[in-house]
């Protein structure tokens, strides 16, 4: 593990490594700013313009623009109640509300803050103990995926504002999107009309894009909202909020690279639960409750989903098992320069695992420097008046939304669930469960069967196995106390049993 | 009335001209290239690779795009909306030769022309490390004792994990407990976890894992040894029986045109492909993930893609897993 230490040194040892990674990460930053244009596209697109260079500053571009992607979908999702990224959808829960009060300055002088943390964490967790987490991933079985995501689910209960039933409502609507296409197991179309383009799905960062950002659109210009004056005298975020929140961070940048680590999970999922987590262990959230402006509820998603870049990256070099979207154009842009990541390359090599340590770092760095920079000219686009921004967000996000499977058809559906979800904000029914549900469904799907699979085809046995695996009843009891915890009444009752007086 | 009939055959004659010099001129500005399966996938990788040296040799760039969804079926609906000009390339895997059978598309590659097949991958059967089964007699043995018990890995029907247990059963008559899986990532997870008792791979994938010693190889699913894993045994060696199907196996890559396009573009294309297939970066990338050079095109590839799809769609459809019979699409028996 700690042979081909020197490779760690390599990138900081060599100026034109450490530009590539600075114009990566700066690049990334907008790029991931842009609703639509993601850091998986970014990177395939970089496979084809870095063909001919050398290995190491081709890795060091497309290191800094994964890092700084991440975090730039943040931006628009506080500036603008648009995430950028899917990774990015719960950080406007409570970024954009921090910005209608004027706070945006200070909303992402935090978020990159906790961006920077949580990475940092990310990256640790991966020089240290990648050999520990892979073998969890290797344990993680399908029942256990089923329960993950199943677990994910229950973030529709913090995310409703008001009616439950509305949420739910909506949840369920995002899970039924969720099965169209492809059957995992038979291959058979599912809800499809019998129509081609029905049969690969809809991808959901439409979903996201339509909802969240054409919806928000049309609201907005709708609504004539006067721009808030922003207050970017102070963007150096309090130092008592990150202190005091050290630990949420933590926890949450833990959740962060356990989630990014398992295949198939990515940061999306991660800063959504991580949200969760927030909401329900946070007691006293300021400067208003979740939902309107807290600064935990930026916090928690911020931190998990930038520690879940470091955690994807674990897979990926221990066993060349991808643990993203990113990471898995990553492993084809290594085979091109005719590198396999993986157990023979971290034997042969082991000094590339430890360059893409520092590389990391490195990005880091300048994820701050960029990041803090940039604040006051991002607040002065809230400043703008609705009817000159607004169309040029619909242009850009019409670009993004085409390049994902370069399909007019996308484009189309784009408009269909920006008018959805116009008239769900319209009335009052929240579209995050929407989008929670589009994510989670195929996995909880797929997973569902295969462990049904495994266990011979008896549903039985499948709910049986949960109560003998020991990681099983880690995420079971996990469950129950995350629902106890966020009960006031057990709370209330609990604290009496130990004799303490209820508050 | 006469103006106009005169006027369609000079417009005619116009058209053709045009079509010829068309052809002559190819290519006069750049080409597009749909690329069927997303980026850092095995066909992407290939399909990229080629791309510098054919826009060196053709002297016009490639705009590649990944379409990506219903194994590639939107992808090949696309090329094939577009005009036969030779100014939009499929880049694509065997996919489209089992649209028909699994009721995905109606189309085909007999609606395409293969400008070149590049490479052919073949599959390895593996355990986990610790699996007592350590050969392909002890497989055979072991799955007999109990049918249909044996977790094998598959990732989607047509899949190659999904053929090899199939081939398994038609040849030698042992049945599995199959386990579906979305890509060969999740799936290579559950078997280095244990968590699976045995799956088909291909090669390129499974070779670090079995050199590392996470992985123990049992055979290979072909006529030939594999340079990559040259100690596993390869299943015509094992059992004859195998032969007859092992005659077009695996999986390849491969460019395509729609049908239409005029002769003289198409042997232009394959003209660059053969030359960019024999570049040495090209060479190395298919030696290091196990795949075979074939560089098959008009004829020999027609021949090949029509092998393979009589083998597998008959095996799919005699699974019970196909949608639609062979036969309805004029699809031959294989003789075994």
């Amino acid at each position: 593990m700690y042979t081909g230490l020197e490779g760690f040194l390599q990138p900081f040892m060599s100026f034109s490594l450490v530009g590539w990674i600075a114009v990566g990460t700066l690049v990334g930053l907008y790029v991931g700013a842009i609703p639509g244009l993601s850091v998986t596209m970014a990177v395939s697109l970089l496979i084809s313009f870095t063909f001919s260079w050398e290995v190491l500053p081709a890795l060091a571009v497309m290191v800094g623009i994964f890092t700084g992607g991440v975090y730039g979908g943040a931006r628009s999702g506080i500036l603008l109640n648009i995430p950028g990224a899917p990774a990015a959808v719960a950080s406007t829960f409570d970024g954009y509300p921090l910005a209608k009060m004027g706070l945006a300055g200070q909303a992402m002088g935090l978020s990159t803050t906790e961006a920077v943390i949580g990475n940092f964490f990310g990256i640790v967790v991966l020089a240290l103990f990648a050999p520990l987490i892979s073998q969890l991933a290797l344990v993680f079985q399908a029942r256990d995926y089923f329960l993950l995501a199943f677990m994910g689910l229950f973030l529709v209960g913090s995310l409703a504002e008001g009616s439950m039933a509305k949420a739910l409502i909506t949840a369920f609507f995002g899970i039924i999107i969720g099965l169209i296409g492809m059957d995992p197991e038979t291959g058979q179309g599912r809800m499809t009309f019998g129509t081609l383009n029905m049969l690969g799905g809809i991808h959901f960062v439409i979903i996201m894009i339509g909802t969240f950002g054409i919806s928000e659109a049309l609201l907005q210009l709708q609504t004539r909202a006067v721009p808030v004056k922003q207050d970017i005298s102070r963007i150096m975020p309090e130092w008592t909020a990150v202190w005091d929140n050290m630990f949420l961070t933590l926890r949450a940048s833990t959740i962060g690279v356990i989630v990014g680590a398992l295949p198939g999970t990515g940061g999306d999922i991660a800063a959504l639960m991580a949200y969760d987590h927030a909401k329900r262990t946070v007691r006293n959230p300021y400067p208003a409750p979740f939902g309107h402006g807290a600064y935990q509820g930026l916090i928690a998603p911020e931190a998990a989903a930038n520690a879940a870049i470091g955690g994807a990256f674990i897979p990926m070099m221990t066993l060349g098992i991808p643990g993203d979207s990113v990471t898995a154009v990553l492993i084809g842009a290594l085979i091109i320069h005719g590198l396999r990541p993986g157990p023979m390359l971290m034997r042969e090599q082991p000094e590339f695992f430890w360059f893409v340590v520092g590389a990391l770092l490195i990005a880091n760095v300048f994820l701050y420097i960029w990041g803090m920079t940039g604040i006051r000219a991002f607040s002065k686009i809230v400043e703008i008046p609705k009817p000159y921004i607004i169309p040029i967000i619909v242009v850009l996000t019409f670009v993004g939304g085409y390049s994902i499977q370069n399909s007019i058809t996308d484009i189309y559906w784009m408009i269909g669930f920006g008018i959805l979800g116009y008239f769900m904000k319209r009335y009052d029914y929240p579209v995050a469960p929407l989008v929670l549900g589009v994510i989670l469904t195929p996995i909880i799907d797929e997973r569902f069967r295969q462990g049904v699979q495994f266990a011979r085809g008896s549903a039985l046995d499948f709910f049986k196995g949960m109560f003998s695996s020991a990681v099983s009843l880690t995420i079971l009891a996990l469950m129950l106390l995350t629902a106890v915890v966020s009960n006031p009444r057990i709370m209330v009752a609990i604290r009496g049993l130990f004799g303490k007086k209820a508050e | 009335m006469k103006v106009s009939k005169w006027s369609k055959l000079i417009l005619a004659a116009a058209l053709m001209a045009a079509g010829f010099a068309g052809a002559a001129d190819y290519p006069e500005r750049p080409i597009n290239g749909v690329i069927a399966w997303g980026a850092g996938g095995g066909t992407d990788t290939a399909s990229r690779l080629m791309s510098p040296i054919v826009e060196k040799i053709i002297g016009q760039s490639l705009i590649l795009a990944n379409k990506t969804g219903a194994t590639g079926a939107i992808a090949t609906q696309a090329v094939h909306s577009a005009a036969a000009d030779g100014y939009t390339l499929l880049f694509h895997a065997e996919n489209p030769q089992l649209y028909q059978v699994l009721g995905l598309s109606t189309l085909s590659y007999d609606d395409f022309e293969p400008a070149i097949l590049s490479v052919q991958g073949s599959t390895v059967i593996v355990v986990p490390k610790d699996s007592p089964i350590k050969s392909y007699a002890d497989l055979l043995k072991e799955a007999k004792a109990n049918p249909g018990k044996l977790s094998i890995g598959t990732s989607g029907v047509g899949g190659q994990p999904w053929v090899t247990s199939m081939l398994l059963k038609k040849v030698d008559g042992i049945t599995f407990n199959p386990v579906a899986f979305q890509g060969d990532g999740p799936l290579v997870t559950a078997l280095l976890g244990k968590q699976l008792d045995v799956s088909g791979l291909p090669i390129g994938i499974a070779s670090q894992y079995v050199r590392n010693g996470d992985l123990r190889a049992l055979a290979v699913m072909s006529s030939k040894p594999s340079s990559s894993l040259p100690d596993v045994p390869h299943i015509t060696q094992l059992n004859p029986a195998f032969t007859e199907s092992m005659k077009a196996s695996g999986f390849f890559y491969g460019v395509f045109v729609k049908k239409g396009t005029p002769q003289p573009i198409l042997d232009k294309l394959t003209a660059a492909y053969k030359l960019a297939l024999n570049d040495s970066k090209f060479q190395d990338y298919a030696k290091t993930n196990g795949l075979e050079v074939i560089g098959l095109s008009g004829k020999e590839a027609r021949e090949f893609l029509n092998t393979w799809r009589s083998q597998m769609s008959w095996l799919i459809y005699d699974a019970g897993a196909g949608k639609e019979s062979p036969e309805k699409f004029g699809i031959p028996k294989p003789k075994n």
